[in-house]
């Protein structure tokens, strides 16, 4: 049989996306921001309260639901004084008290298609108890767009189907992101200047993201040779890193089907700990130096060391700075601003799972053949 | 086999449950000792957060719908570690937390109780061991009393009485903030007591032949998920836990929605036990039983612990059905009962397994290495 090489796993639309990010992400980025500042001008033009809602809950399915996650930093810190709840759309449609969904909150909804149903029922039903909804979605005739009060229109990467997403991720994410500054500039929290200095920050951390996972790449492709007689794959993040965590174990199970699970960090000493099949096991912890519980991640890398699994460590601090030798290191860029980072800080994860779908010989999403095609 | 020569110490914790728990409650859960719980003045009370890690954390999931049902206030159940260095100002203020650990002495919760005090937050320990860290750390404490003894085996019993101890301080909130009177409460202590004794003696044999029925697949899965939504998420946690802890195996977790965006890829579905916990009144449930139908089309096996109808559900599953709730939030305190015995017997079947918890052999014995009770606390 002929031996897989790296440029063999470049041809499949996954990888193309990574490769692609740093070129076209800055242009959706200026779309977008572009679309979220006008949205929100225009809600504060017919009640300006809307902008400085106590509450925020953002949802969505899958991706979508990390791309919540992942912008809730961002959120928390455009809208001071406000709650940010990432929430599942089963939460937002159903589980969620009624009493919680009034005016005076917001809710953002994402879908690119707009056709999610469960996010299409929260979102109609927090419009229903009152919430002012934003639908962030491909535009304003989907169903999500036409349900909701306003739309901040997502670009649309074009991308061969059926391949998991990361340019979508990228553009739910950043469209969050920019929905919160355009908030936060129609509020009069933050400055045209300081919003656009985000809108160019975040286009210089996409490019950086994306060319030092390009640098990355031959290691990235041994890595994922090495993971090869891995059966499971264990991720590890807190509050946004957790967002990258999961969003990294979707691409995995998206791209090549292994059974992946996903904690918190402190969470993580108290049940994976213990999985039995240490030497088939692969460990990921995502690690920003910004993170609040920078300490805690770093205390669980020694752990995972002695338990002689397979340590992946993806962080912007420095390589040397990891005292465990036996862990292989993924570089990041540091973000210019800390709730930056979840916006491009996956694609390494991302390649890492094209690469080890492309070893594997497995199809993505199984082909929608066999069981997963009725 | 008989099932009863199974009967390992973390079955009995489940099928036990009826006889363990009345005593627990009567010398933990008097009125008085959840009114001191409480601060003076209680209407001070404007949000709840329940935390804790492993098995509290999944408790706290499990039942802050009935603060939020009861009390009419928000509520959150989250992890030490979000807890403790990610909550906001605006989510402390007013608040009361309720932070979980039987032994008291895990320091992310003390780091939670200190953070929350640190922000006005209101804090309760619900602990074994009011001399713990934890107990002197918090505001007051509820003492989880007459806890069965059984060290070196993954808890079941503890995490139940976590639950309902959460549940009786849900109501006893309620009262003393006038959303619910006297006799509602009463009501509810009442209703809480006999389901977890008389209401589920009369099933639980029931489930146990069920759930031991299913173990010639059951056991020999080597991974698991475990899907709910709302509360019953707090008892997919939970029985997902027990895996690792007992057998050593993997297992994830997710909503059912999400599931079908992501756990759905999953390949090697031989390999794969699915179950799910559903509450008959879960606003989800149409969503948790379509679930369960594209499982079992898939050919994946699934296992249901539920209060509603066998009927909902499709012919191929496994269903153990528990006594109906008497109210929405309740059942997601109990669920994790059948499918913790779902998890215990492959852990008393299999003969050649390392022990639970690995008995810190091998790369477990690691007591130089922070872990737990001395990982660094800071209060940010």
């Amino acid at each position: 049989m002929a031996t897989i090489t790296r440029n063999d796993c470049e041809q499949n639309a996954l990888s193309k996306q990574v490769k692609d990010f740093a070129a076209l992400v800055p242009g959706y980025i200026d779309e977008m921001y572009a679309a979220a500042v006008d949205a929100a001008a225009k809600i504060a033009e017919k009640d300006s309260a809307l902008v400085r809602p106590s509450d925020v809950y953002v949802t969505g399915c899958g991706d979508s639901y990390c791309a919540s996650m992942a912008a809730a930093p961002a959120l928390r810190a455009l809208l001071p004084g406000c709650t940010v709840h990432p929430v599942r759309a089963n939460d937002l449609a159903g589980q969620i008290p009624s009493f919680m969904l009034k005016k005076g909150v917001l809710a953002m909804g994402i879908s690119a298609s707009g056709t999610a149903q469960r996010v299409l029922d929260g979102m109609v039903r927090a419009k229903g108890s009152g919430v002012f909804t934003i639908a962030l979605t491909g535009n304003a005739t989907t169903p999500l767009g036409k349900a909701c009060d306003s739309v901040v229109a997502l670009p649309k990467p074009e991308v061969v189907s059926p391949t998991p997403s990361v340019l979508s991720y990228a553009v739910s994410c950043l469209g969050v992101i920019f929905t919160g500054v355009g908030l936060a500039l129609a509020a009069g929290t933050i400055t045209k200047e300081q919003a656009e200095g985000y809108r160019e920050d975040a286009k210089a951390y996409c490019v950086a993201c994306g060319d030092l996972c390009q640098e990355q790449a031959d290691d990235i492709f041994a890595l994922a040779q090495e993971l090869q007689d891995c059966d499971g794959f264990d991720f590890v993040g807190d509050d946004a890193d957790f967002a990258t965590a999961y969003f990294g174990s979707c691409k995995f199970a998206e791209g090549f089907g292994p059974f992946t699970v996903y904690d918190d960090s402190e969470n993580w000493e108290h049940v994976n700990y213990f999985i039995k099949d240490t030497h088939h096991m692969a460990t990921f912890a995502v690690i920003s130096k910004s993170s609040p519980s920078l300490s805690r991640q770093l205390e669980l890398l020694p752990v995972v060391e002695h338990l002689e699994r397979k340590g992946v460590v993806v962080t912007d601090l420095p390589a040397e700075s990891i005292a465990q030798k036996g862990l292989h290191i993924i570089s990041l860029p540091e973000a210019p601003v800390s709730w930056l980072a979840p916006a491009a800080n996956y694609l390494a994860l991302s390649l890492l799972a094209s690469y080890m779908t492309v070893l594997d010989g497995e199809p993505f999403f199984r082909g929608f053949a066999g069981p997963w095609g009725k | 086999m008989n099932r009863l020569d199974y009967h390992s110490p973390m079955v009995q914790q489940a099928v036990e449950t009826p006889t363990m728990l009345p005593p627990i409650i009567e010398a933990s859960f008097s009125d008085e000792a959840l009114r001191a719980a409480l601060p003076a003045d209680p209407s001070s009370i404007k949000q709840v957060i329940l935390s804790g890690c492993g098995d509290s954390f999944a408790s706290g999931a499990a039942t802050y719908p009935a603060f939020a049902q009861l009390c009419q206030l928000p509520a959150q159940g989250i992890s030490a570690l979000y807890c403790g260095r990610y909550t906001t100002p605006a989510e402390l203020d007013g608040a009361l937390v309720i932070l979980n650990s039987i032994s008291g002495g895990v320091s992310r919760v003390v780091e939670s109780a200190r953070h929350a005090k640190a922000h006005g937050a209101f804090t309760v320990a619900l602990t074994g061991d009011p001399e713990s860290p934890l107990g002197k750390e918090c505001n007051s404490v509820l003492q989880l009393k007459d806890m069965p003894y059984m060290p070196g085996t993954p808890k079941v019993i503890a995490y139940t009485a976590s639950c309902v101890g959460q549940f009786y301080l849900a109501a006893k909130l309620a009262q003393a903030q006038g959303k619910i009177d006297d006799g509602e409460y009463q009501d509810i202590r009442h209703a809480l007591y006999r389901y977890g004794t008389s209401d589920l003696a009369e099933v639980i044999d029931e489930i146990d032949e069920t759930v031991f029925g299913c173990m010639d697949k059951w056991a020999k899965f080597d991974r698991y998920t475990m899907l709910g939504d709302g509360g019953d998420y707090g008892a997919a946690l939970f029985s997902g836990f027990k895996y690792p802890e007992s057998v050593g195996r993997m297992a994830n977790w997710d909503d059912t929605e999400n599931f079908n965006h992501v756990g759905y890829f999953h390949r090697e579905l031989d390999k794969i036990g699915t179950a799910m916990a559903i509450s008959a009144d879960s606003p989800t449930l149409q969503r948790a039983v379509k679930t369960a139908e594209t499982l079992c089309q898939l050919g994946r096996m699934v296992v249901i612990a539920t209060d509603a109808d066998r009927e909902l559900f499709p012919k191929e599953a496994v269903v153990c059905t528990m006594p109906k709730a008497s109210y929405p939030w309740m059942a997601a305190g109990f669920l994790h009962i059948p499918l913790s015995l779902l998890a215990s017997y492959p852990h008393a079947l299999e003969p050649d397994m390392l022990a639970p918890y690995r008995k810190k052999q091998g790369v477990w014995d690691n007591a130089n290495i922070s872990r737990l009770q001395d990982s660094h606390i800071e209060v940010l």
